[in-house]
């Protein structure tokens, strides 16, 4: 016998918008590029988009939808990133999901006195060493603004630091265009050449405009670089509804859009076929605190369209998971940590950063990354989605252990319990009363004695003395011409 | 001698097969079948219980080696009855009159069998008498109990009622989900445990 027109779905799946909504928000954001425009503070973007034909009102850029299509047609659907040492896999297209860490966070808890403090270098060295450890983040990032080193230059003291004890692919931003190509330098010494970089890049660059409607000079600088050099950005704009954007979400989004597809122009423009990670951040500003939200249903509204959105483009798109407005790793903390990765995972984003972020982006831990791990990991296991076929369905199994049988002991079990199961490593799911004999532990103590445990663990360093050298090369020379510059 | 700490390795590993050849070889070399019951099997079984305390491994993988357990015990079991050497302890155990629910009292047999235990499973719906009566006609060390239901768990009482009346001197330990400490001190129970990990821990510490 064959079964026949049978479906299977391998994991659930879900939608906001309805594909007309979507074409609305769509025209919408074609209309205030066209009507509206943006100011560009930059040199070569104004030339560039000129000579492309963009209506040009002095730094006012208008755009037209022909130009916007080119674009979209342009862009790569498909973006690989690999760790530099060939570790770790970032994969950007239609259906894949990849969880990280974000960028420029000013404070940290530290991890012995649990005081929140400036982050120090160390601190994102910590981070590497953690993020090594956690098979459910796929990329590294510093998440802290080191305060101990020159402002200017951050972004190259990060890249040392962070990537000593990871060698994942590495996101990161970068403050301008000079600091861009230092950092792409680096990135190509370790590949062997730019070409190779070019070819199998190991970073990825994060900038912004300025909403409403603004790109700067800096941020431009940024975008051309990585475009010429084929190195992956994203370039969110950050929408907050109420302050930087209208306080409605459909507005927001449209306008958020229509600010990510003027940069993804540009962007195009300057090198047509380099890869581009689409995906603004809309969320509310919160009017009781002015805070820019991370936690809640609002991002999580906004990242479910965007996910239709980036569909809809067909250009791989950008996600905020595992963050919370919370100061500390506690109920709040873990609702909203775990709801966000998990719209991200339902709305199908790909580059999903910003794991572990706290206080909306303003204070990082180490424990809230190992947190994170243990939430996309559940999230994971649900998105597999259920196996149905002969062996999980075991009849022959019921049929055999039959009425009052048990299923401990069986093959069947052995097989199949650690798949069709899931066991969190920090989440209690002991006894109350063996809960209690030892010492009724909660999940944020178990964090702190692991994130003590990888601490002080002997890693080796995965940056050689040699390329060490190198990287400080570059440093000094970017410290000269800052110096020059003043 | 050498077979003897293999058969704790192969133990760990759950591979049955293994066990058995350890076993067999241990027997031929004549080596004393209380050493390869209490280095061998025994000691592999402690590894497997304190690793299943620590986390580290899981139920179905405990009784994979509790299954090699058993298979090695087959062969060693002839030569333990004429030697004189007895299991680490004999329970009888069951859930209590008016419970059918035994998932909870199963897993405490594997636990308890793979920790070198003769277990006598009474079954489910088990009134008084027969927790009793075949305490003491297995010259068991300990009766345990199991009970799902608020409704069923009075029952414990009669048991232990019954067994000071006959002068049963098997101690008493009680499991389940509704079950509590207080309430074994209460029915007067020597033992409670909260979960089958920890059950084999109070029945060896009944001895």
């Amino acid at each position: 016998m064959i079964k026949v027109d049978t479906k299977y779905y391998n994991s659930p799946f879900f939608a906001i918008l309805s594909e007309d909504q979507l074409y609305r928000i769509h025209s919408a954001s074609l209309e205030i590029l066209e009507r509206t425009g943006m100011d560009v503070h930059n040199k070569e973007a104004l030339e560039i988009l000129g000579d492309a034909g963009a209506y040009i009102e002095g730094k006012r850029i208008k755009i037209k939808p022909a130009m916007v299509e080119k674009a979209l047609a342009s862009a790569p659907s498909k973006i690989v990133i690999t760790g530099r040492n060939g570790n770790g896999k970032v994969l950007l297209e239609r259906n894949v999901v990849n969880y990280g860490l974000g960028t420029d966070v000013p404070k940290q808890i530290d991890p012995y006195t649990h005081e929140v403090r400036l982050t120090v270098l160390k601190d994102i060295e910590n981070i590497g060493k953690v993020v090594r450890t956690c098979d459910n983040v796929d990329f590294n990032s510093y998440a802290g603004l080191a305060s101990d080193v020159e402002p200017e230059l951050q972004d190259l003291y990060h890249f040392k630091a962070c990537n000593t004890y990871c060698d994942k692919p590495y996101f990161t931003t970068a403050a301008n265009g000079a600091n861009m190509k230092a950092l792409i330098d680096i990135s190509a010494m370790f590949a062997g050449g730019y070409e190779k970089l070019r070819s199998t890049p190991s970073l990825i660059v994060y900038q912004e405009p300025v909403s409403p409607l603004v790109l700067g000079k800096e941020s431009a600088e940024v975008l051309l670089t990585c475009s010429e050099y084929g190195i992956p950005i994203v370039f969110p704009p950050m929408v907050q509804m109420c302050a930087t954007g209208p306080a409605t979400l459909a507005g927001a989004l449209a306008q958020g859009s229509a600010e990510t597809l003027f940069c993804l122009v540009l962007h195009q423009l300057k090198n047509p076929g380099s890869p581009f990670i689409w995906g603004p951040y809309v969320s509310q500003m919160d009017m009781k605190t002015t805070i820019s939200t991370y936690g809640g249903p609002v991002l999580m509204k906004s990242q479910a369209a965007l996910g239709q959105l980036s569909r809809f483009y067909n250009i791989p798109t950008f996600g905020f998971a595992c963050c919370t407005d919370s100061s500390d790793i506690d109920v709040q903390c873990g609702v909203e940590m775990f709801w966000s990765a998990f719209v991200n995972a339902l709305s199908g984003l790909n580059l999903c950063h910003d794991i572990g972020y706290m206080n909306s982006g303003l204070i990082f831990s180490l424990e809230s990354i190992l947190l994170s791990d243990e939430i996309i990991g559940a999230v994971k296991f649900f998105m597999e989605g259920i196996e149905v076929n002969d062996d999980t369905l075991a009849l022959d199994l019921i049929d055999r252990v039959g009425p009052s049988g048990n299923y401990l002991a069986e093959e069947h079990t052995l097989q199949y319990f650690k798949r069709e199961g899931w066991y969190p490593k920090y989440m209690n799911k002991k006894t109350y009363e063996v809960w209690v004999r030892e010492n009724k532990r909660s999940v944020k103590e178990k964090l702190e004695v692991r994130v003590h445990e990888i601490l002080e663990e002997e890693a080796p360093s995965l940056i050689s003395k040699e390329e060490k050298k190198e990287i400080d090369a570059i440093i000094k020379e970017r410290q000269k011409a800052v110096l020059e510059a003043v | 001698m050498g077979c003897v700490k293999e058969i704790a390795g192969a133990l760990i590993a759950g591979d049955a097969d293994e066990v058995k050849k350890f076993v067999k070889a241990a027997v031929e070399d004549e080596v004393d079948p209380q050493t390869i019951l209490d280095q061998g099997l025994i000691a592999g079984m402690d590894v497997i219980g304190a690793k299943f305390k620590a986390s580290e491994i899981y139920v179905p993988e405990v009784l994979v080696s509790a299954r090699a357990m058993h298979s090695g015990m087959e062969l060693l079991e002839p030569l333990l009855a004429k030697t004189g050497v007895r299991a680490r302890g004999t329970v009888v155990i069951g859930t209590v009159k008016g419970d059918l629910h035994d998932i909870g009292k199963n897993l405490v047999c594997m636990m308890l069998k793979g920790a070198g235990w003769k277990v006598v499973d009474i079954g489910v719906d088990q009134p008084a008498e027969s927790f009793v009566e075949t305490a003491q006609k297995e010259d068991a060390d300990v009766i345990g109990m199991s009970a799902l239901l608020t409704t069923t768990m009075v029952n414990m009482k009669q048991v232990v009622e019954l067994a000071t009346i006959k002068d049963c001197n098997a101690k008493i330990m009680i499991g389940g989900a509704p079950l509590t400490q207080s309430f074994a001190d209460e029915i007067g129970a020597q033992g409670y445990a909260p979960d089958a990990a920890t059950a084999v821990e109070v029945a060896n510490g009944l001895l």
